[in-house]
């Protein structure tokens, strides 16, 4: 497309969804909710932080973290990541959205953070559920202290489980 | 000799007695000769009949499993139906995108054209494209200046107007015969309260699953209106946290939402069809693309695979 023309041009779904880092049928999703999406699905650039408040969109992350005394680049990231939910207190019945927890990060970055998600997910230290937002994560409250311990200090039942990302 | 001395009307009376028992044996004799014929008849009617009855019980046996197999036979052609109907429309839609983009593009390569030949609107455009390159500096910039440049920007952009208000139309409508396309539905169960819908749309899944590389067309808008109609009727029907899948289905994207663990109140057949036919009614592109759009509603499992693939 030209680019005067594209200077002109209201933003479509997708260059929303791309900006926001975040599925088209997302973007509709928390528009069409809102009873915001316009007729003609086009947005102004203003628009895209509307979008961003509406969903509860959060970019947790600006680069992966460093990895400490020798963790792998996974490991460092639950590290941090189980920082992040106790440090912003999302203990249930607080939820985040769950594609809060990887915005930001790169793709390859993206799919170890998944990884370890899974197991948090798996072993009983976050729960998961659907919201009118789409799907949401919390950390269980039985869970707090394991997480706190490693987070803190790379103990406790975690640690051992942390082994297996 | 033995001599007579008595009556003989005894002697007569004792042989007419004995002629009369003779008789009353030979019918009593033939009475039950007739009975055992008819009981002959019977058991032989009753074995006829019972031959009779397992030979109809094979014949319907034979006739349920025929009936079986037609009945597998008709829902296999079914199925093949919906996935031509769906590949055919899918076509079609893919088509008539691929003409509105030209159209699209057609009109913007014009207004380009008629933007940089005016010299006026062409400064108005370099200094919306210079503000744009500053814009996220500005807070840094004293209120005075920044005001300037705002002014400025907002002189620039009213000059450009009637471009932007030409780039932001609808798609210019094609000169091309009207087509139809089918939505098809599915509710599980078929009546009742319902546990599942899915919704199938006519275009490619890449629309989902490749969307950050597929350029948004037609076939994307559709979805979007789709999508959005159904996130509004489980917002309606009292079930907005329904886990909602994005799936392939005979190569289309398909839509499906879990009401199981909802409570769905109203109509939801009627608000389903409401949200979709309100759907269409928004969509200013469809119309000038001349593609009509219609819901069917299908049993579910017409939309599973064929056996085998």
């Amino acid at each position: 497309m030209n680019d005067s023309i594209r200077l002109l041009r209201r933003m479509t779904v997708d260059e929303v969804a791309r900006w926001l880092e975040l599925h088209p049928f997302e973007v509709v999703r928390i528009l069409a909710c809102a009873g915001q999406l316009p007729e003609d699905l086009r947005l102004e650039a203003e628009d895209v932080e509307n979008v961003r408040r509406l969903g509860g969109l959060e970019t947790w992350w600006d680069e992966a973290p460093a990895p400490e005394r020798g963790e792998s680049p996974a490991r460092a990231l639950l590290r941090a990541l189980v920082q992040k939910l106790l440090a912003q207190d999302l203990v249930e019945p607080r939820a985040t959205r769950a594609d809060n927890l990887f915005r930001g990060l790169a793709p390859e970055a993206q799919v170890a953070l998944r990884k370890a998600v899974n197991l948090l997910i798996r072993e009983r230290y976050l729960v998961s559920r659907m919201m009118p937002s789409g799907l949401a994560i919390s950390v269980r409250t039985g869970a707090v202290e394991d997480l706190r311990a490693y987070a803190s200090h790379g103990t406790g039942p975690l640690a051992m489980a942390a082994e297996r990302v | 000799m033995v001599e007579y001395t008595g009556s003989y009307a005894l002697i007569s009376i004792l042989d007419e007695i004995g002629r009369l028992r003779e008789r009353h044996e030979r019918e009593i004799e033939a009475t039950l000769g007739e009975i055992g014929h008819e009981q002959l008849a019977a058991r032989q009617a009753l074995e006829e009949a019972r031959r009779r009855v397992a030979a109809l019980a094979a014949i319907r046996r034979q006739q349920e499993r025929a009936k079986e197999k037609s009945e597998d036979a008709l829902v296999r052609r079914e199925r093949e139906a919906v996935r031509d109907g769906l590949r055919a429309d899918r076509g079609a839609l893919e088509e008539r995108a691929a003409e509105v983009r030209a159209a699209i593009e057609e009109r913007e390569s014009e207004l380009a054209e008629r933007l940089h030949a005016d010299p006026e609107a062409e400064a108005a455009l370099e200094a919306v494209q210079k503000y744009r390159e500053v814009e996220h500096t500005l807070d840094r910039l004293p209120p005075s200046y920044r005001r300037a440049l705002r002014e400025k920007y907002d002189r620039a952009r009213r000059r450009l107007d009637p471009f932007i208000a030409e780039v932001n139309n609808a798609p210019p409508p094609l000169p091309s015969h009207t087509i139809g396309i089918g939505v098809v539905l599915a509710m599980q169960p078929p009546d009742g309260r319902p546990e599942a819908l899915v919704a199938v749309l006519p275009v490619p899944f890449a629309v989902h699953a490749e969307w950050a590389t597929r350029p948004e067309d037609l076939c994307t808008t559709l979805s979007y209106r789709v999508v959005a109609a159904v996130f509004r009727l489980l917002r309606e029907v009292g079930a907005p946290e329904a886990p909602v899948r994005f799936l392939e289905v005979h190569g289309s994207l398909a839509i499906q939402v879990w009401l199981g663990d909802s409570e769905v109140t109203g109509d939801f057949r009627e608000r389903a069809l409401d949200n979709v036919q309100r759907a269409w009614d928004e969509a200013v592109e469809l119309g000038a693309a001349s593609v009509e759009v219609y819901a069917a509603w299908l049993r579910p499992e017409l939309l599973a695979e064929a056996d085998g693939g």
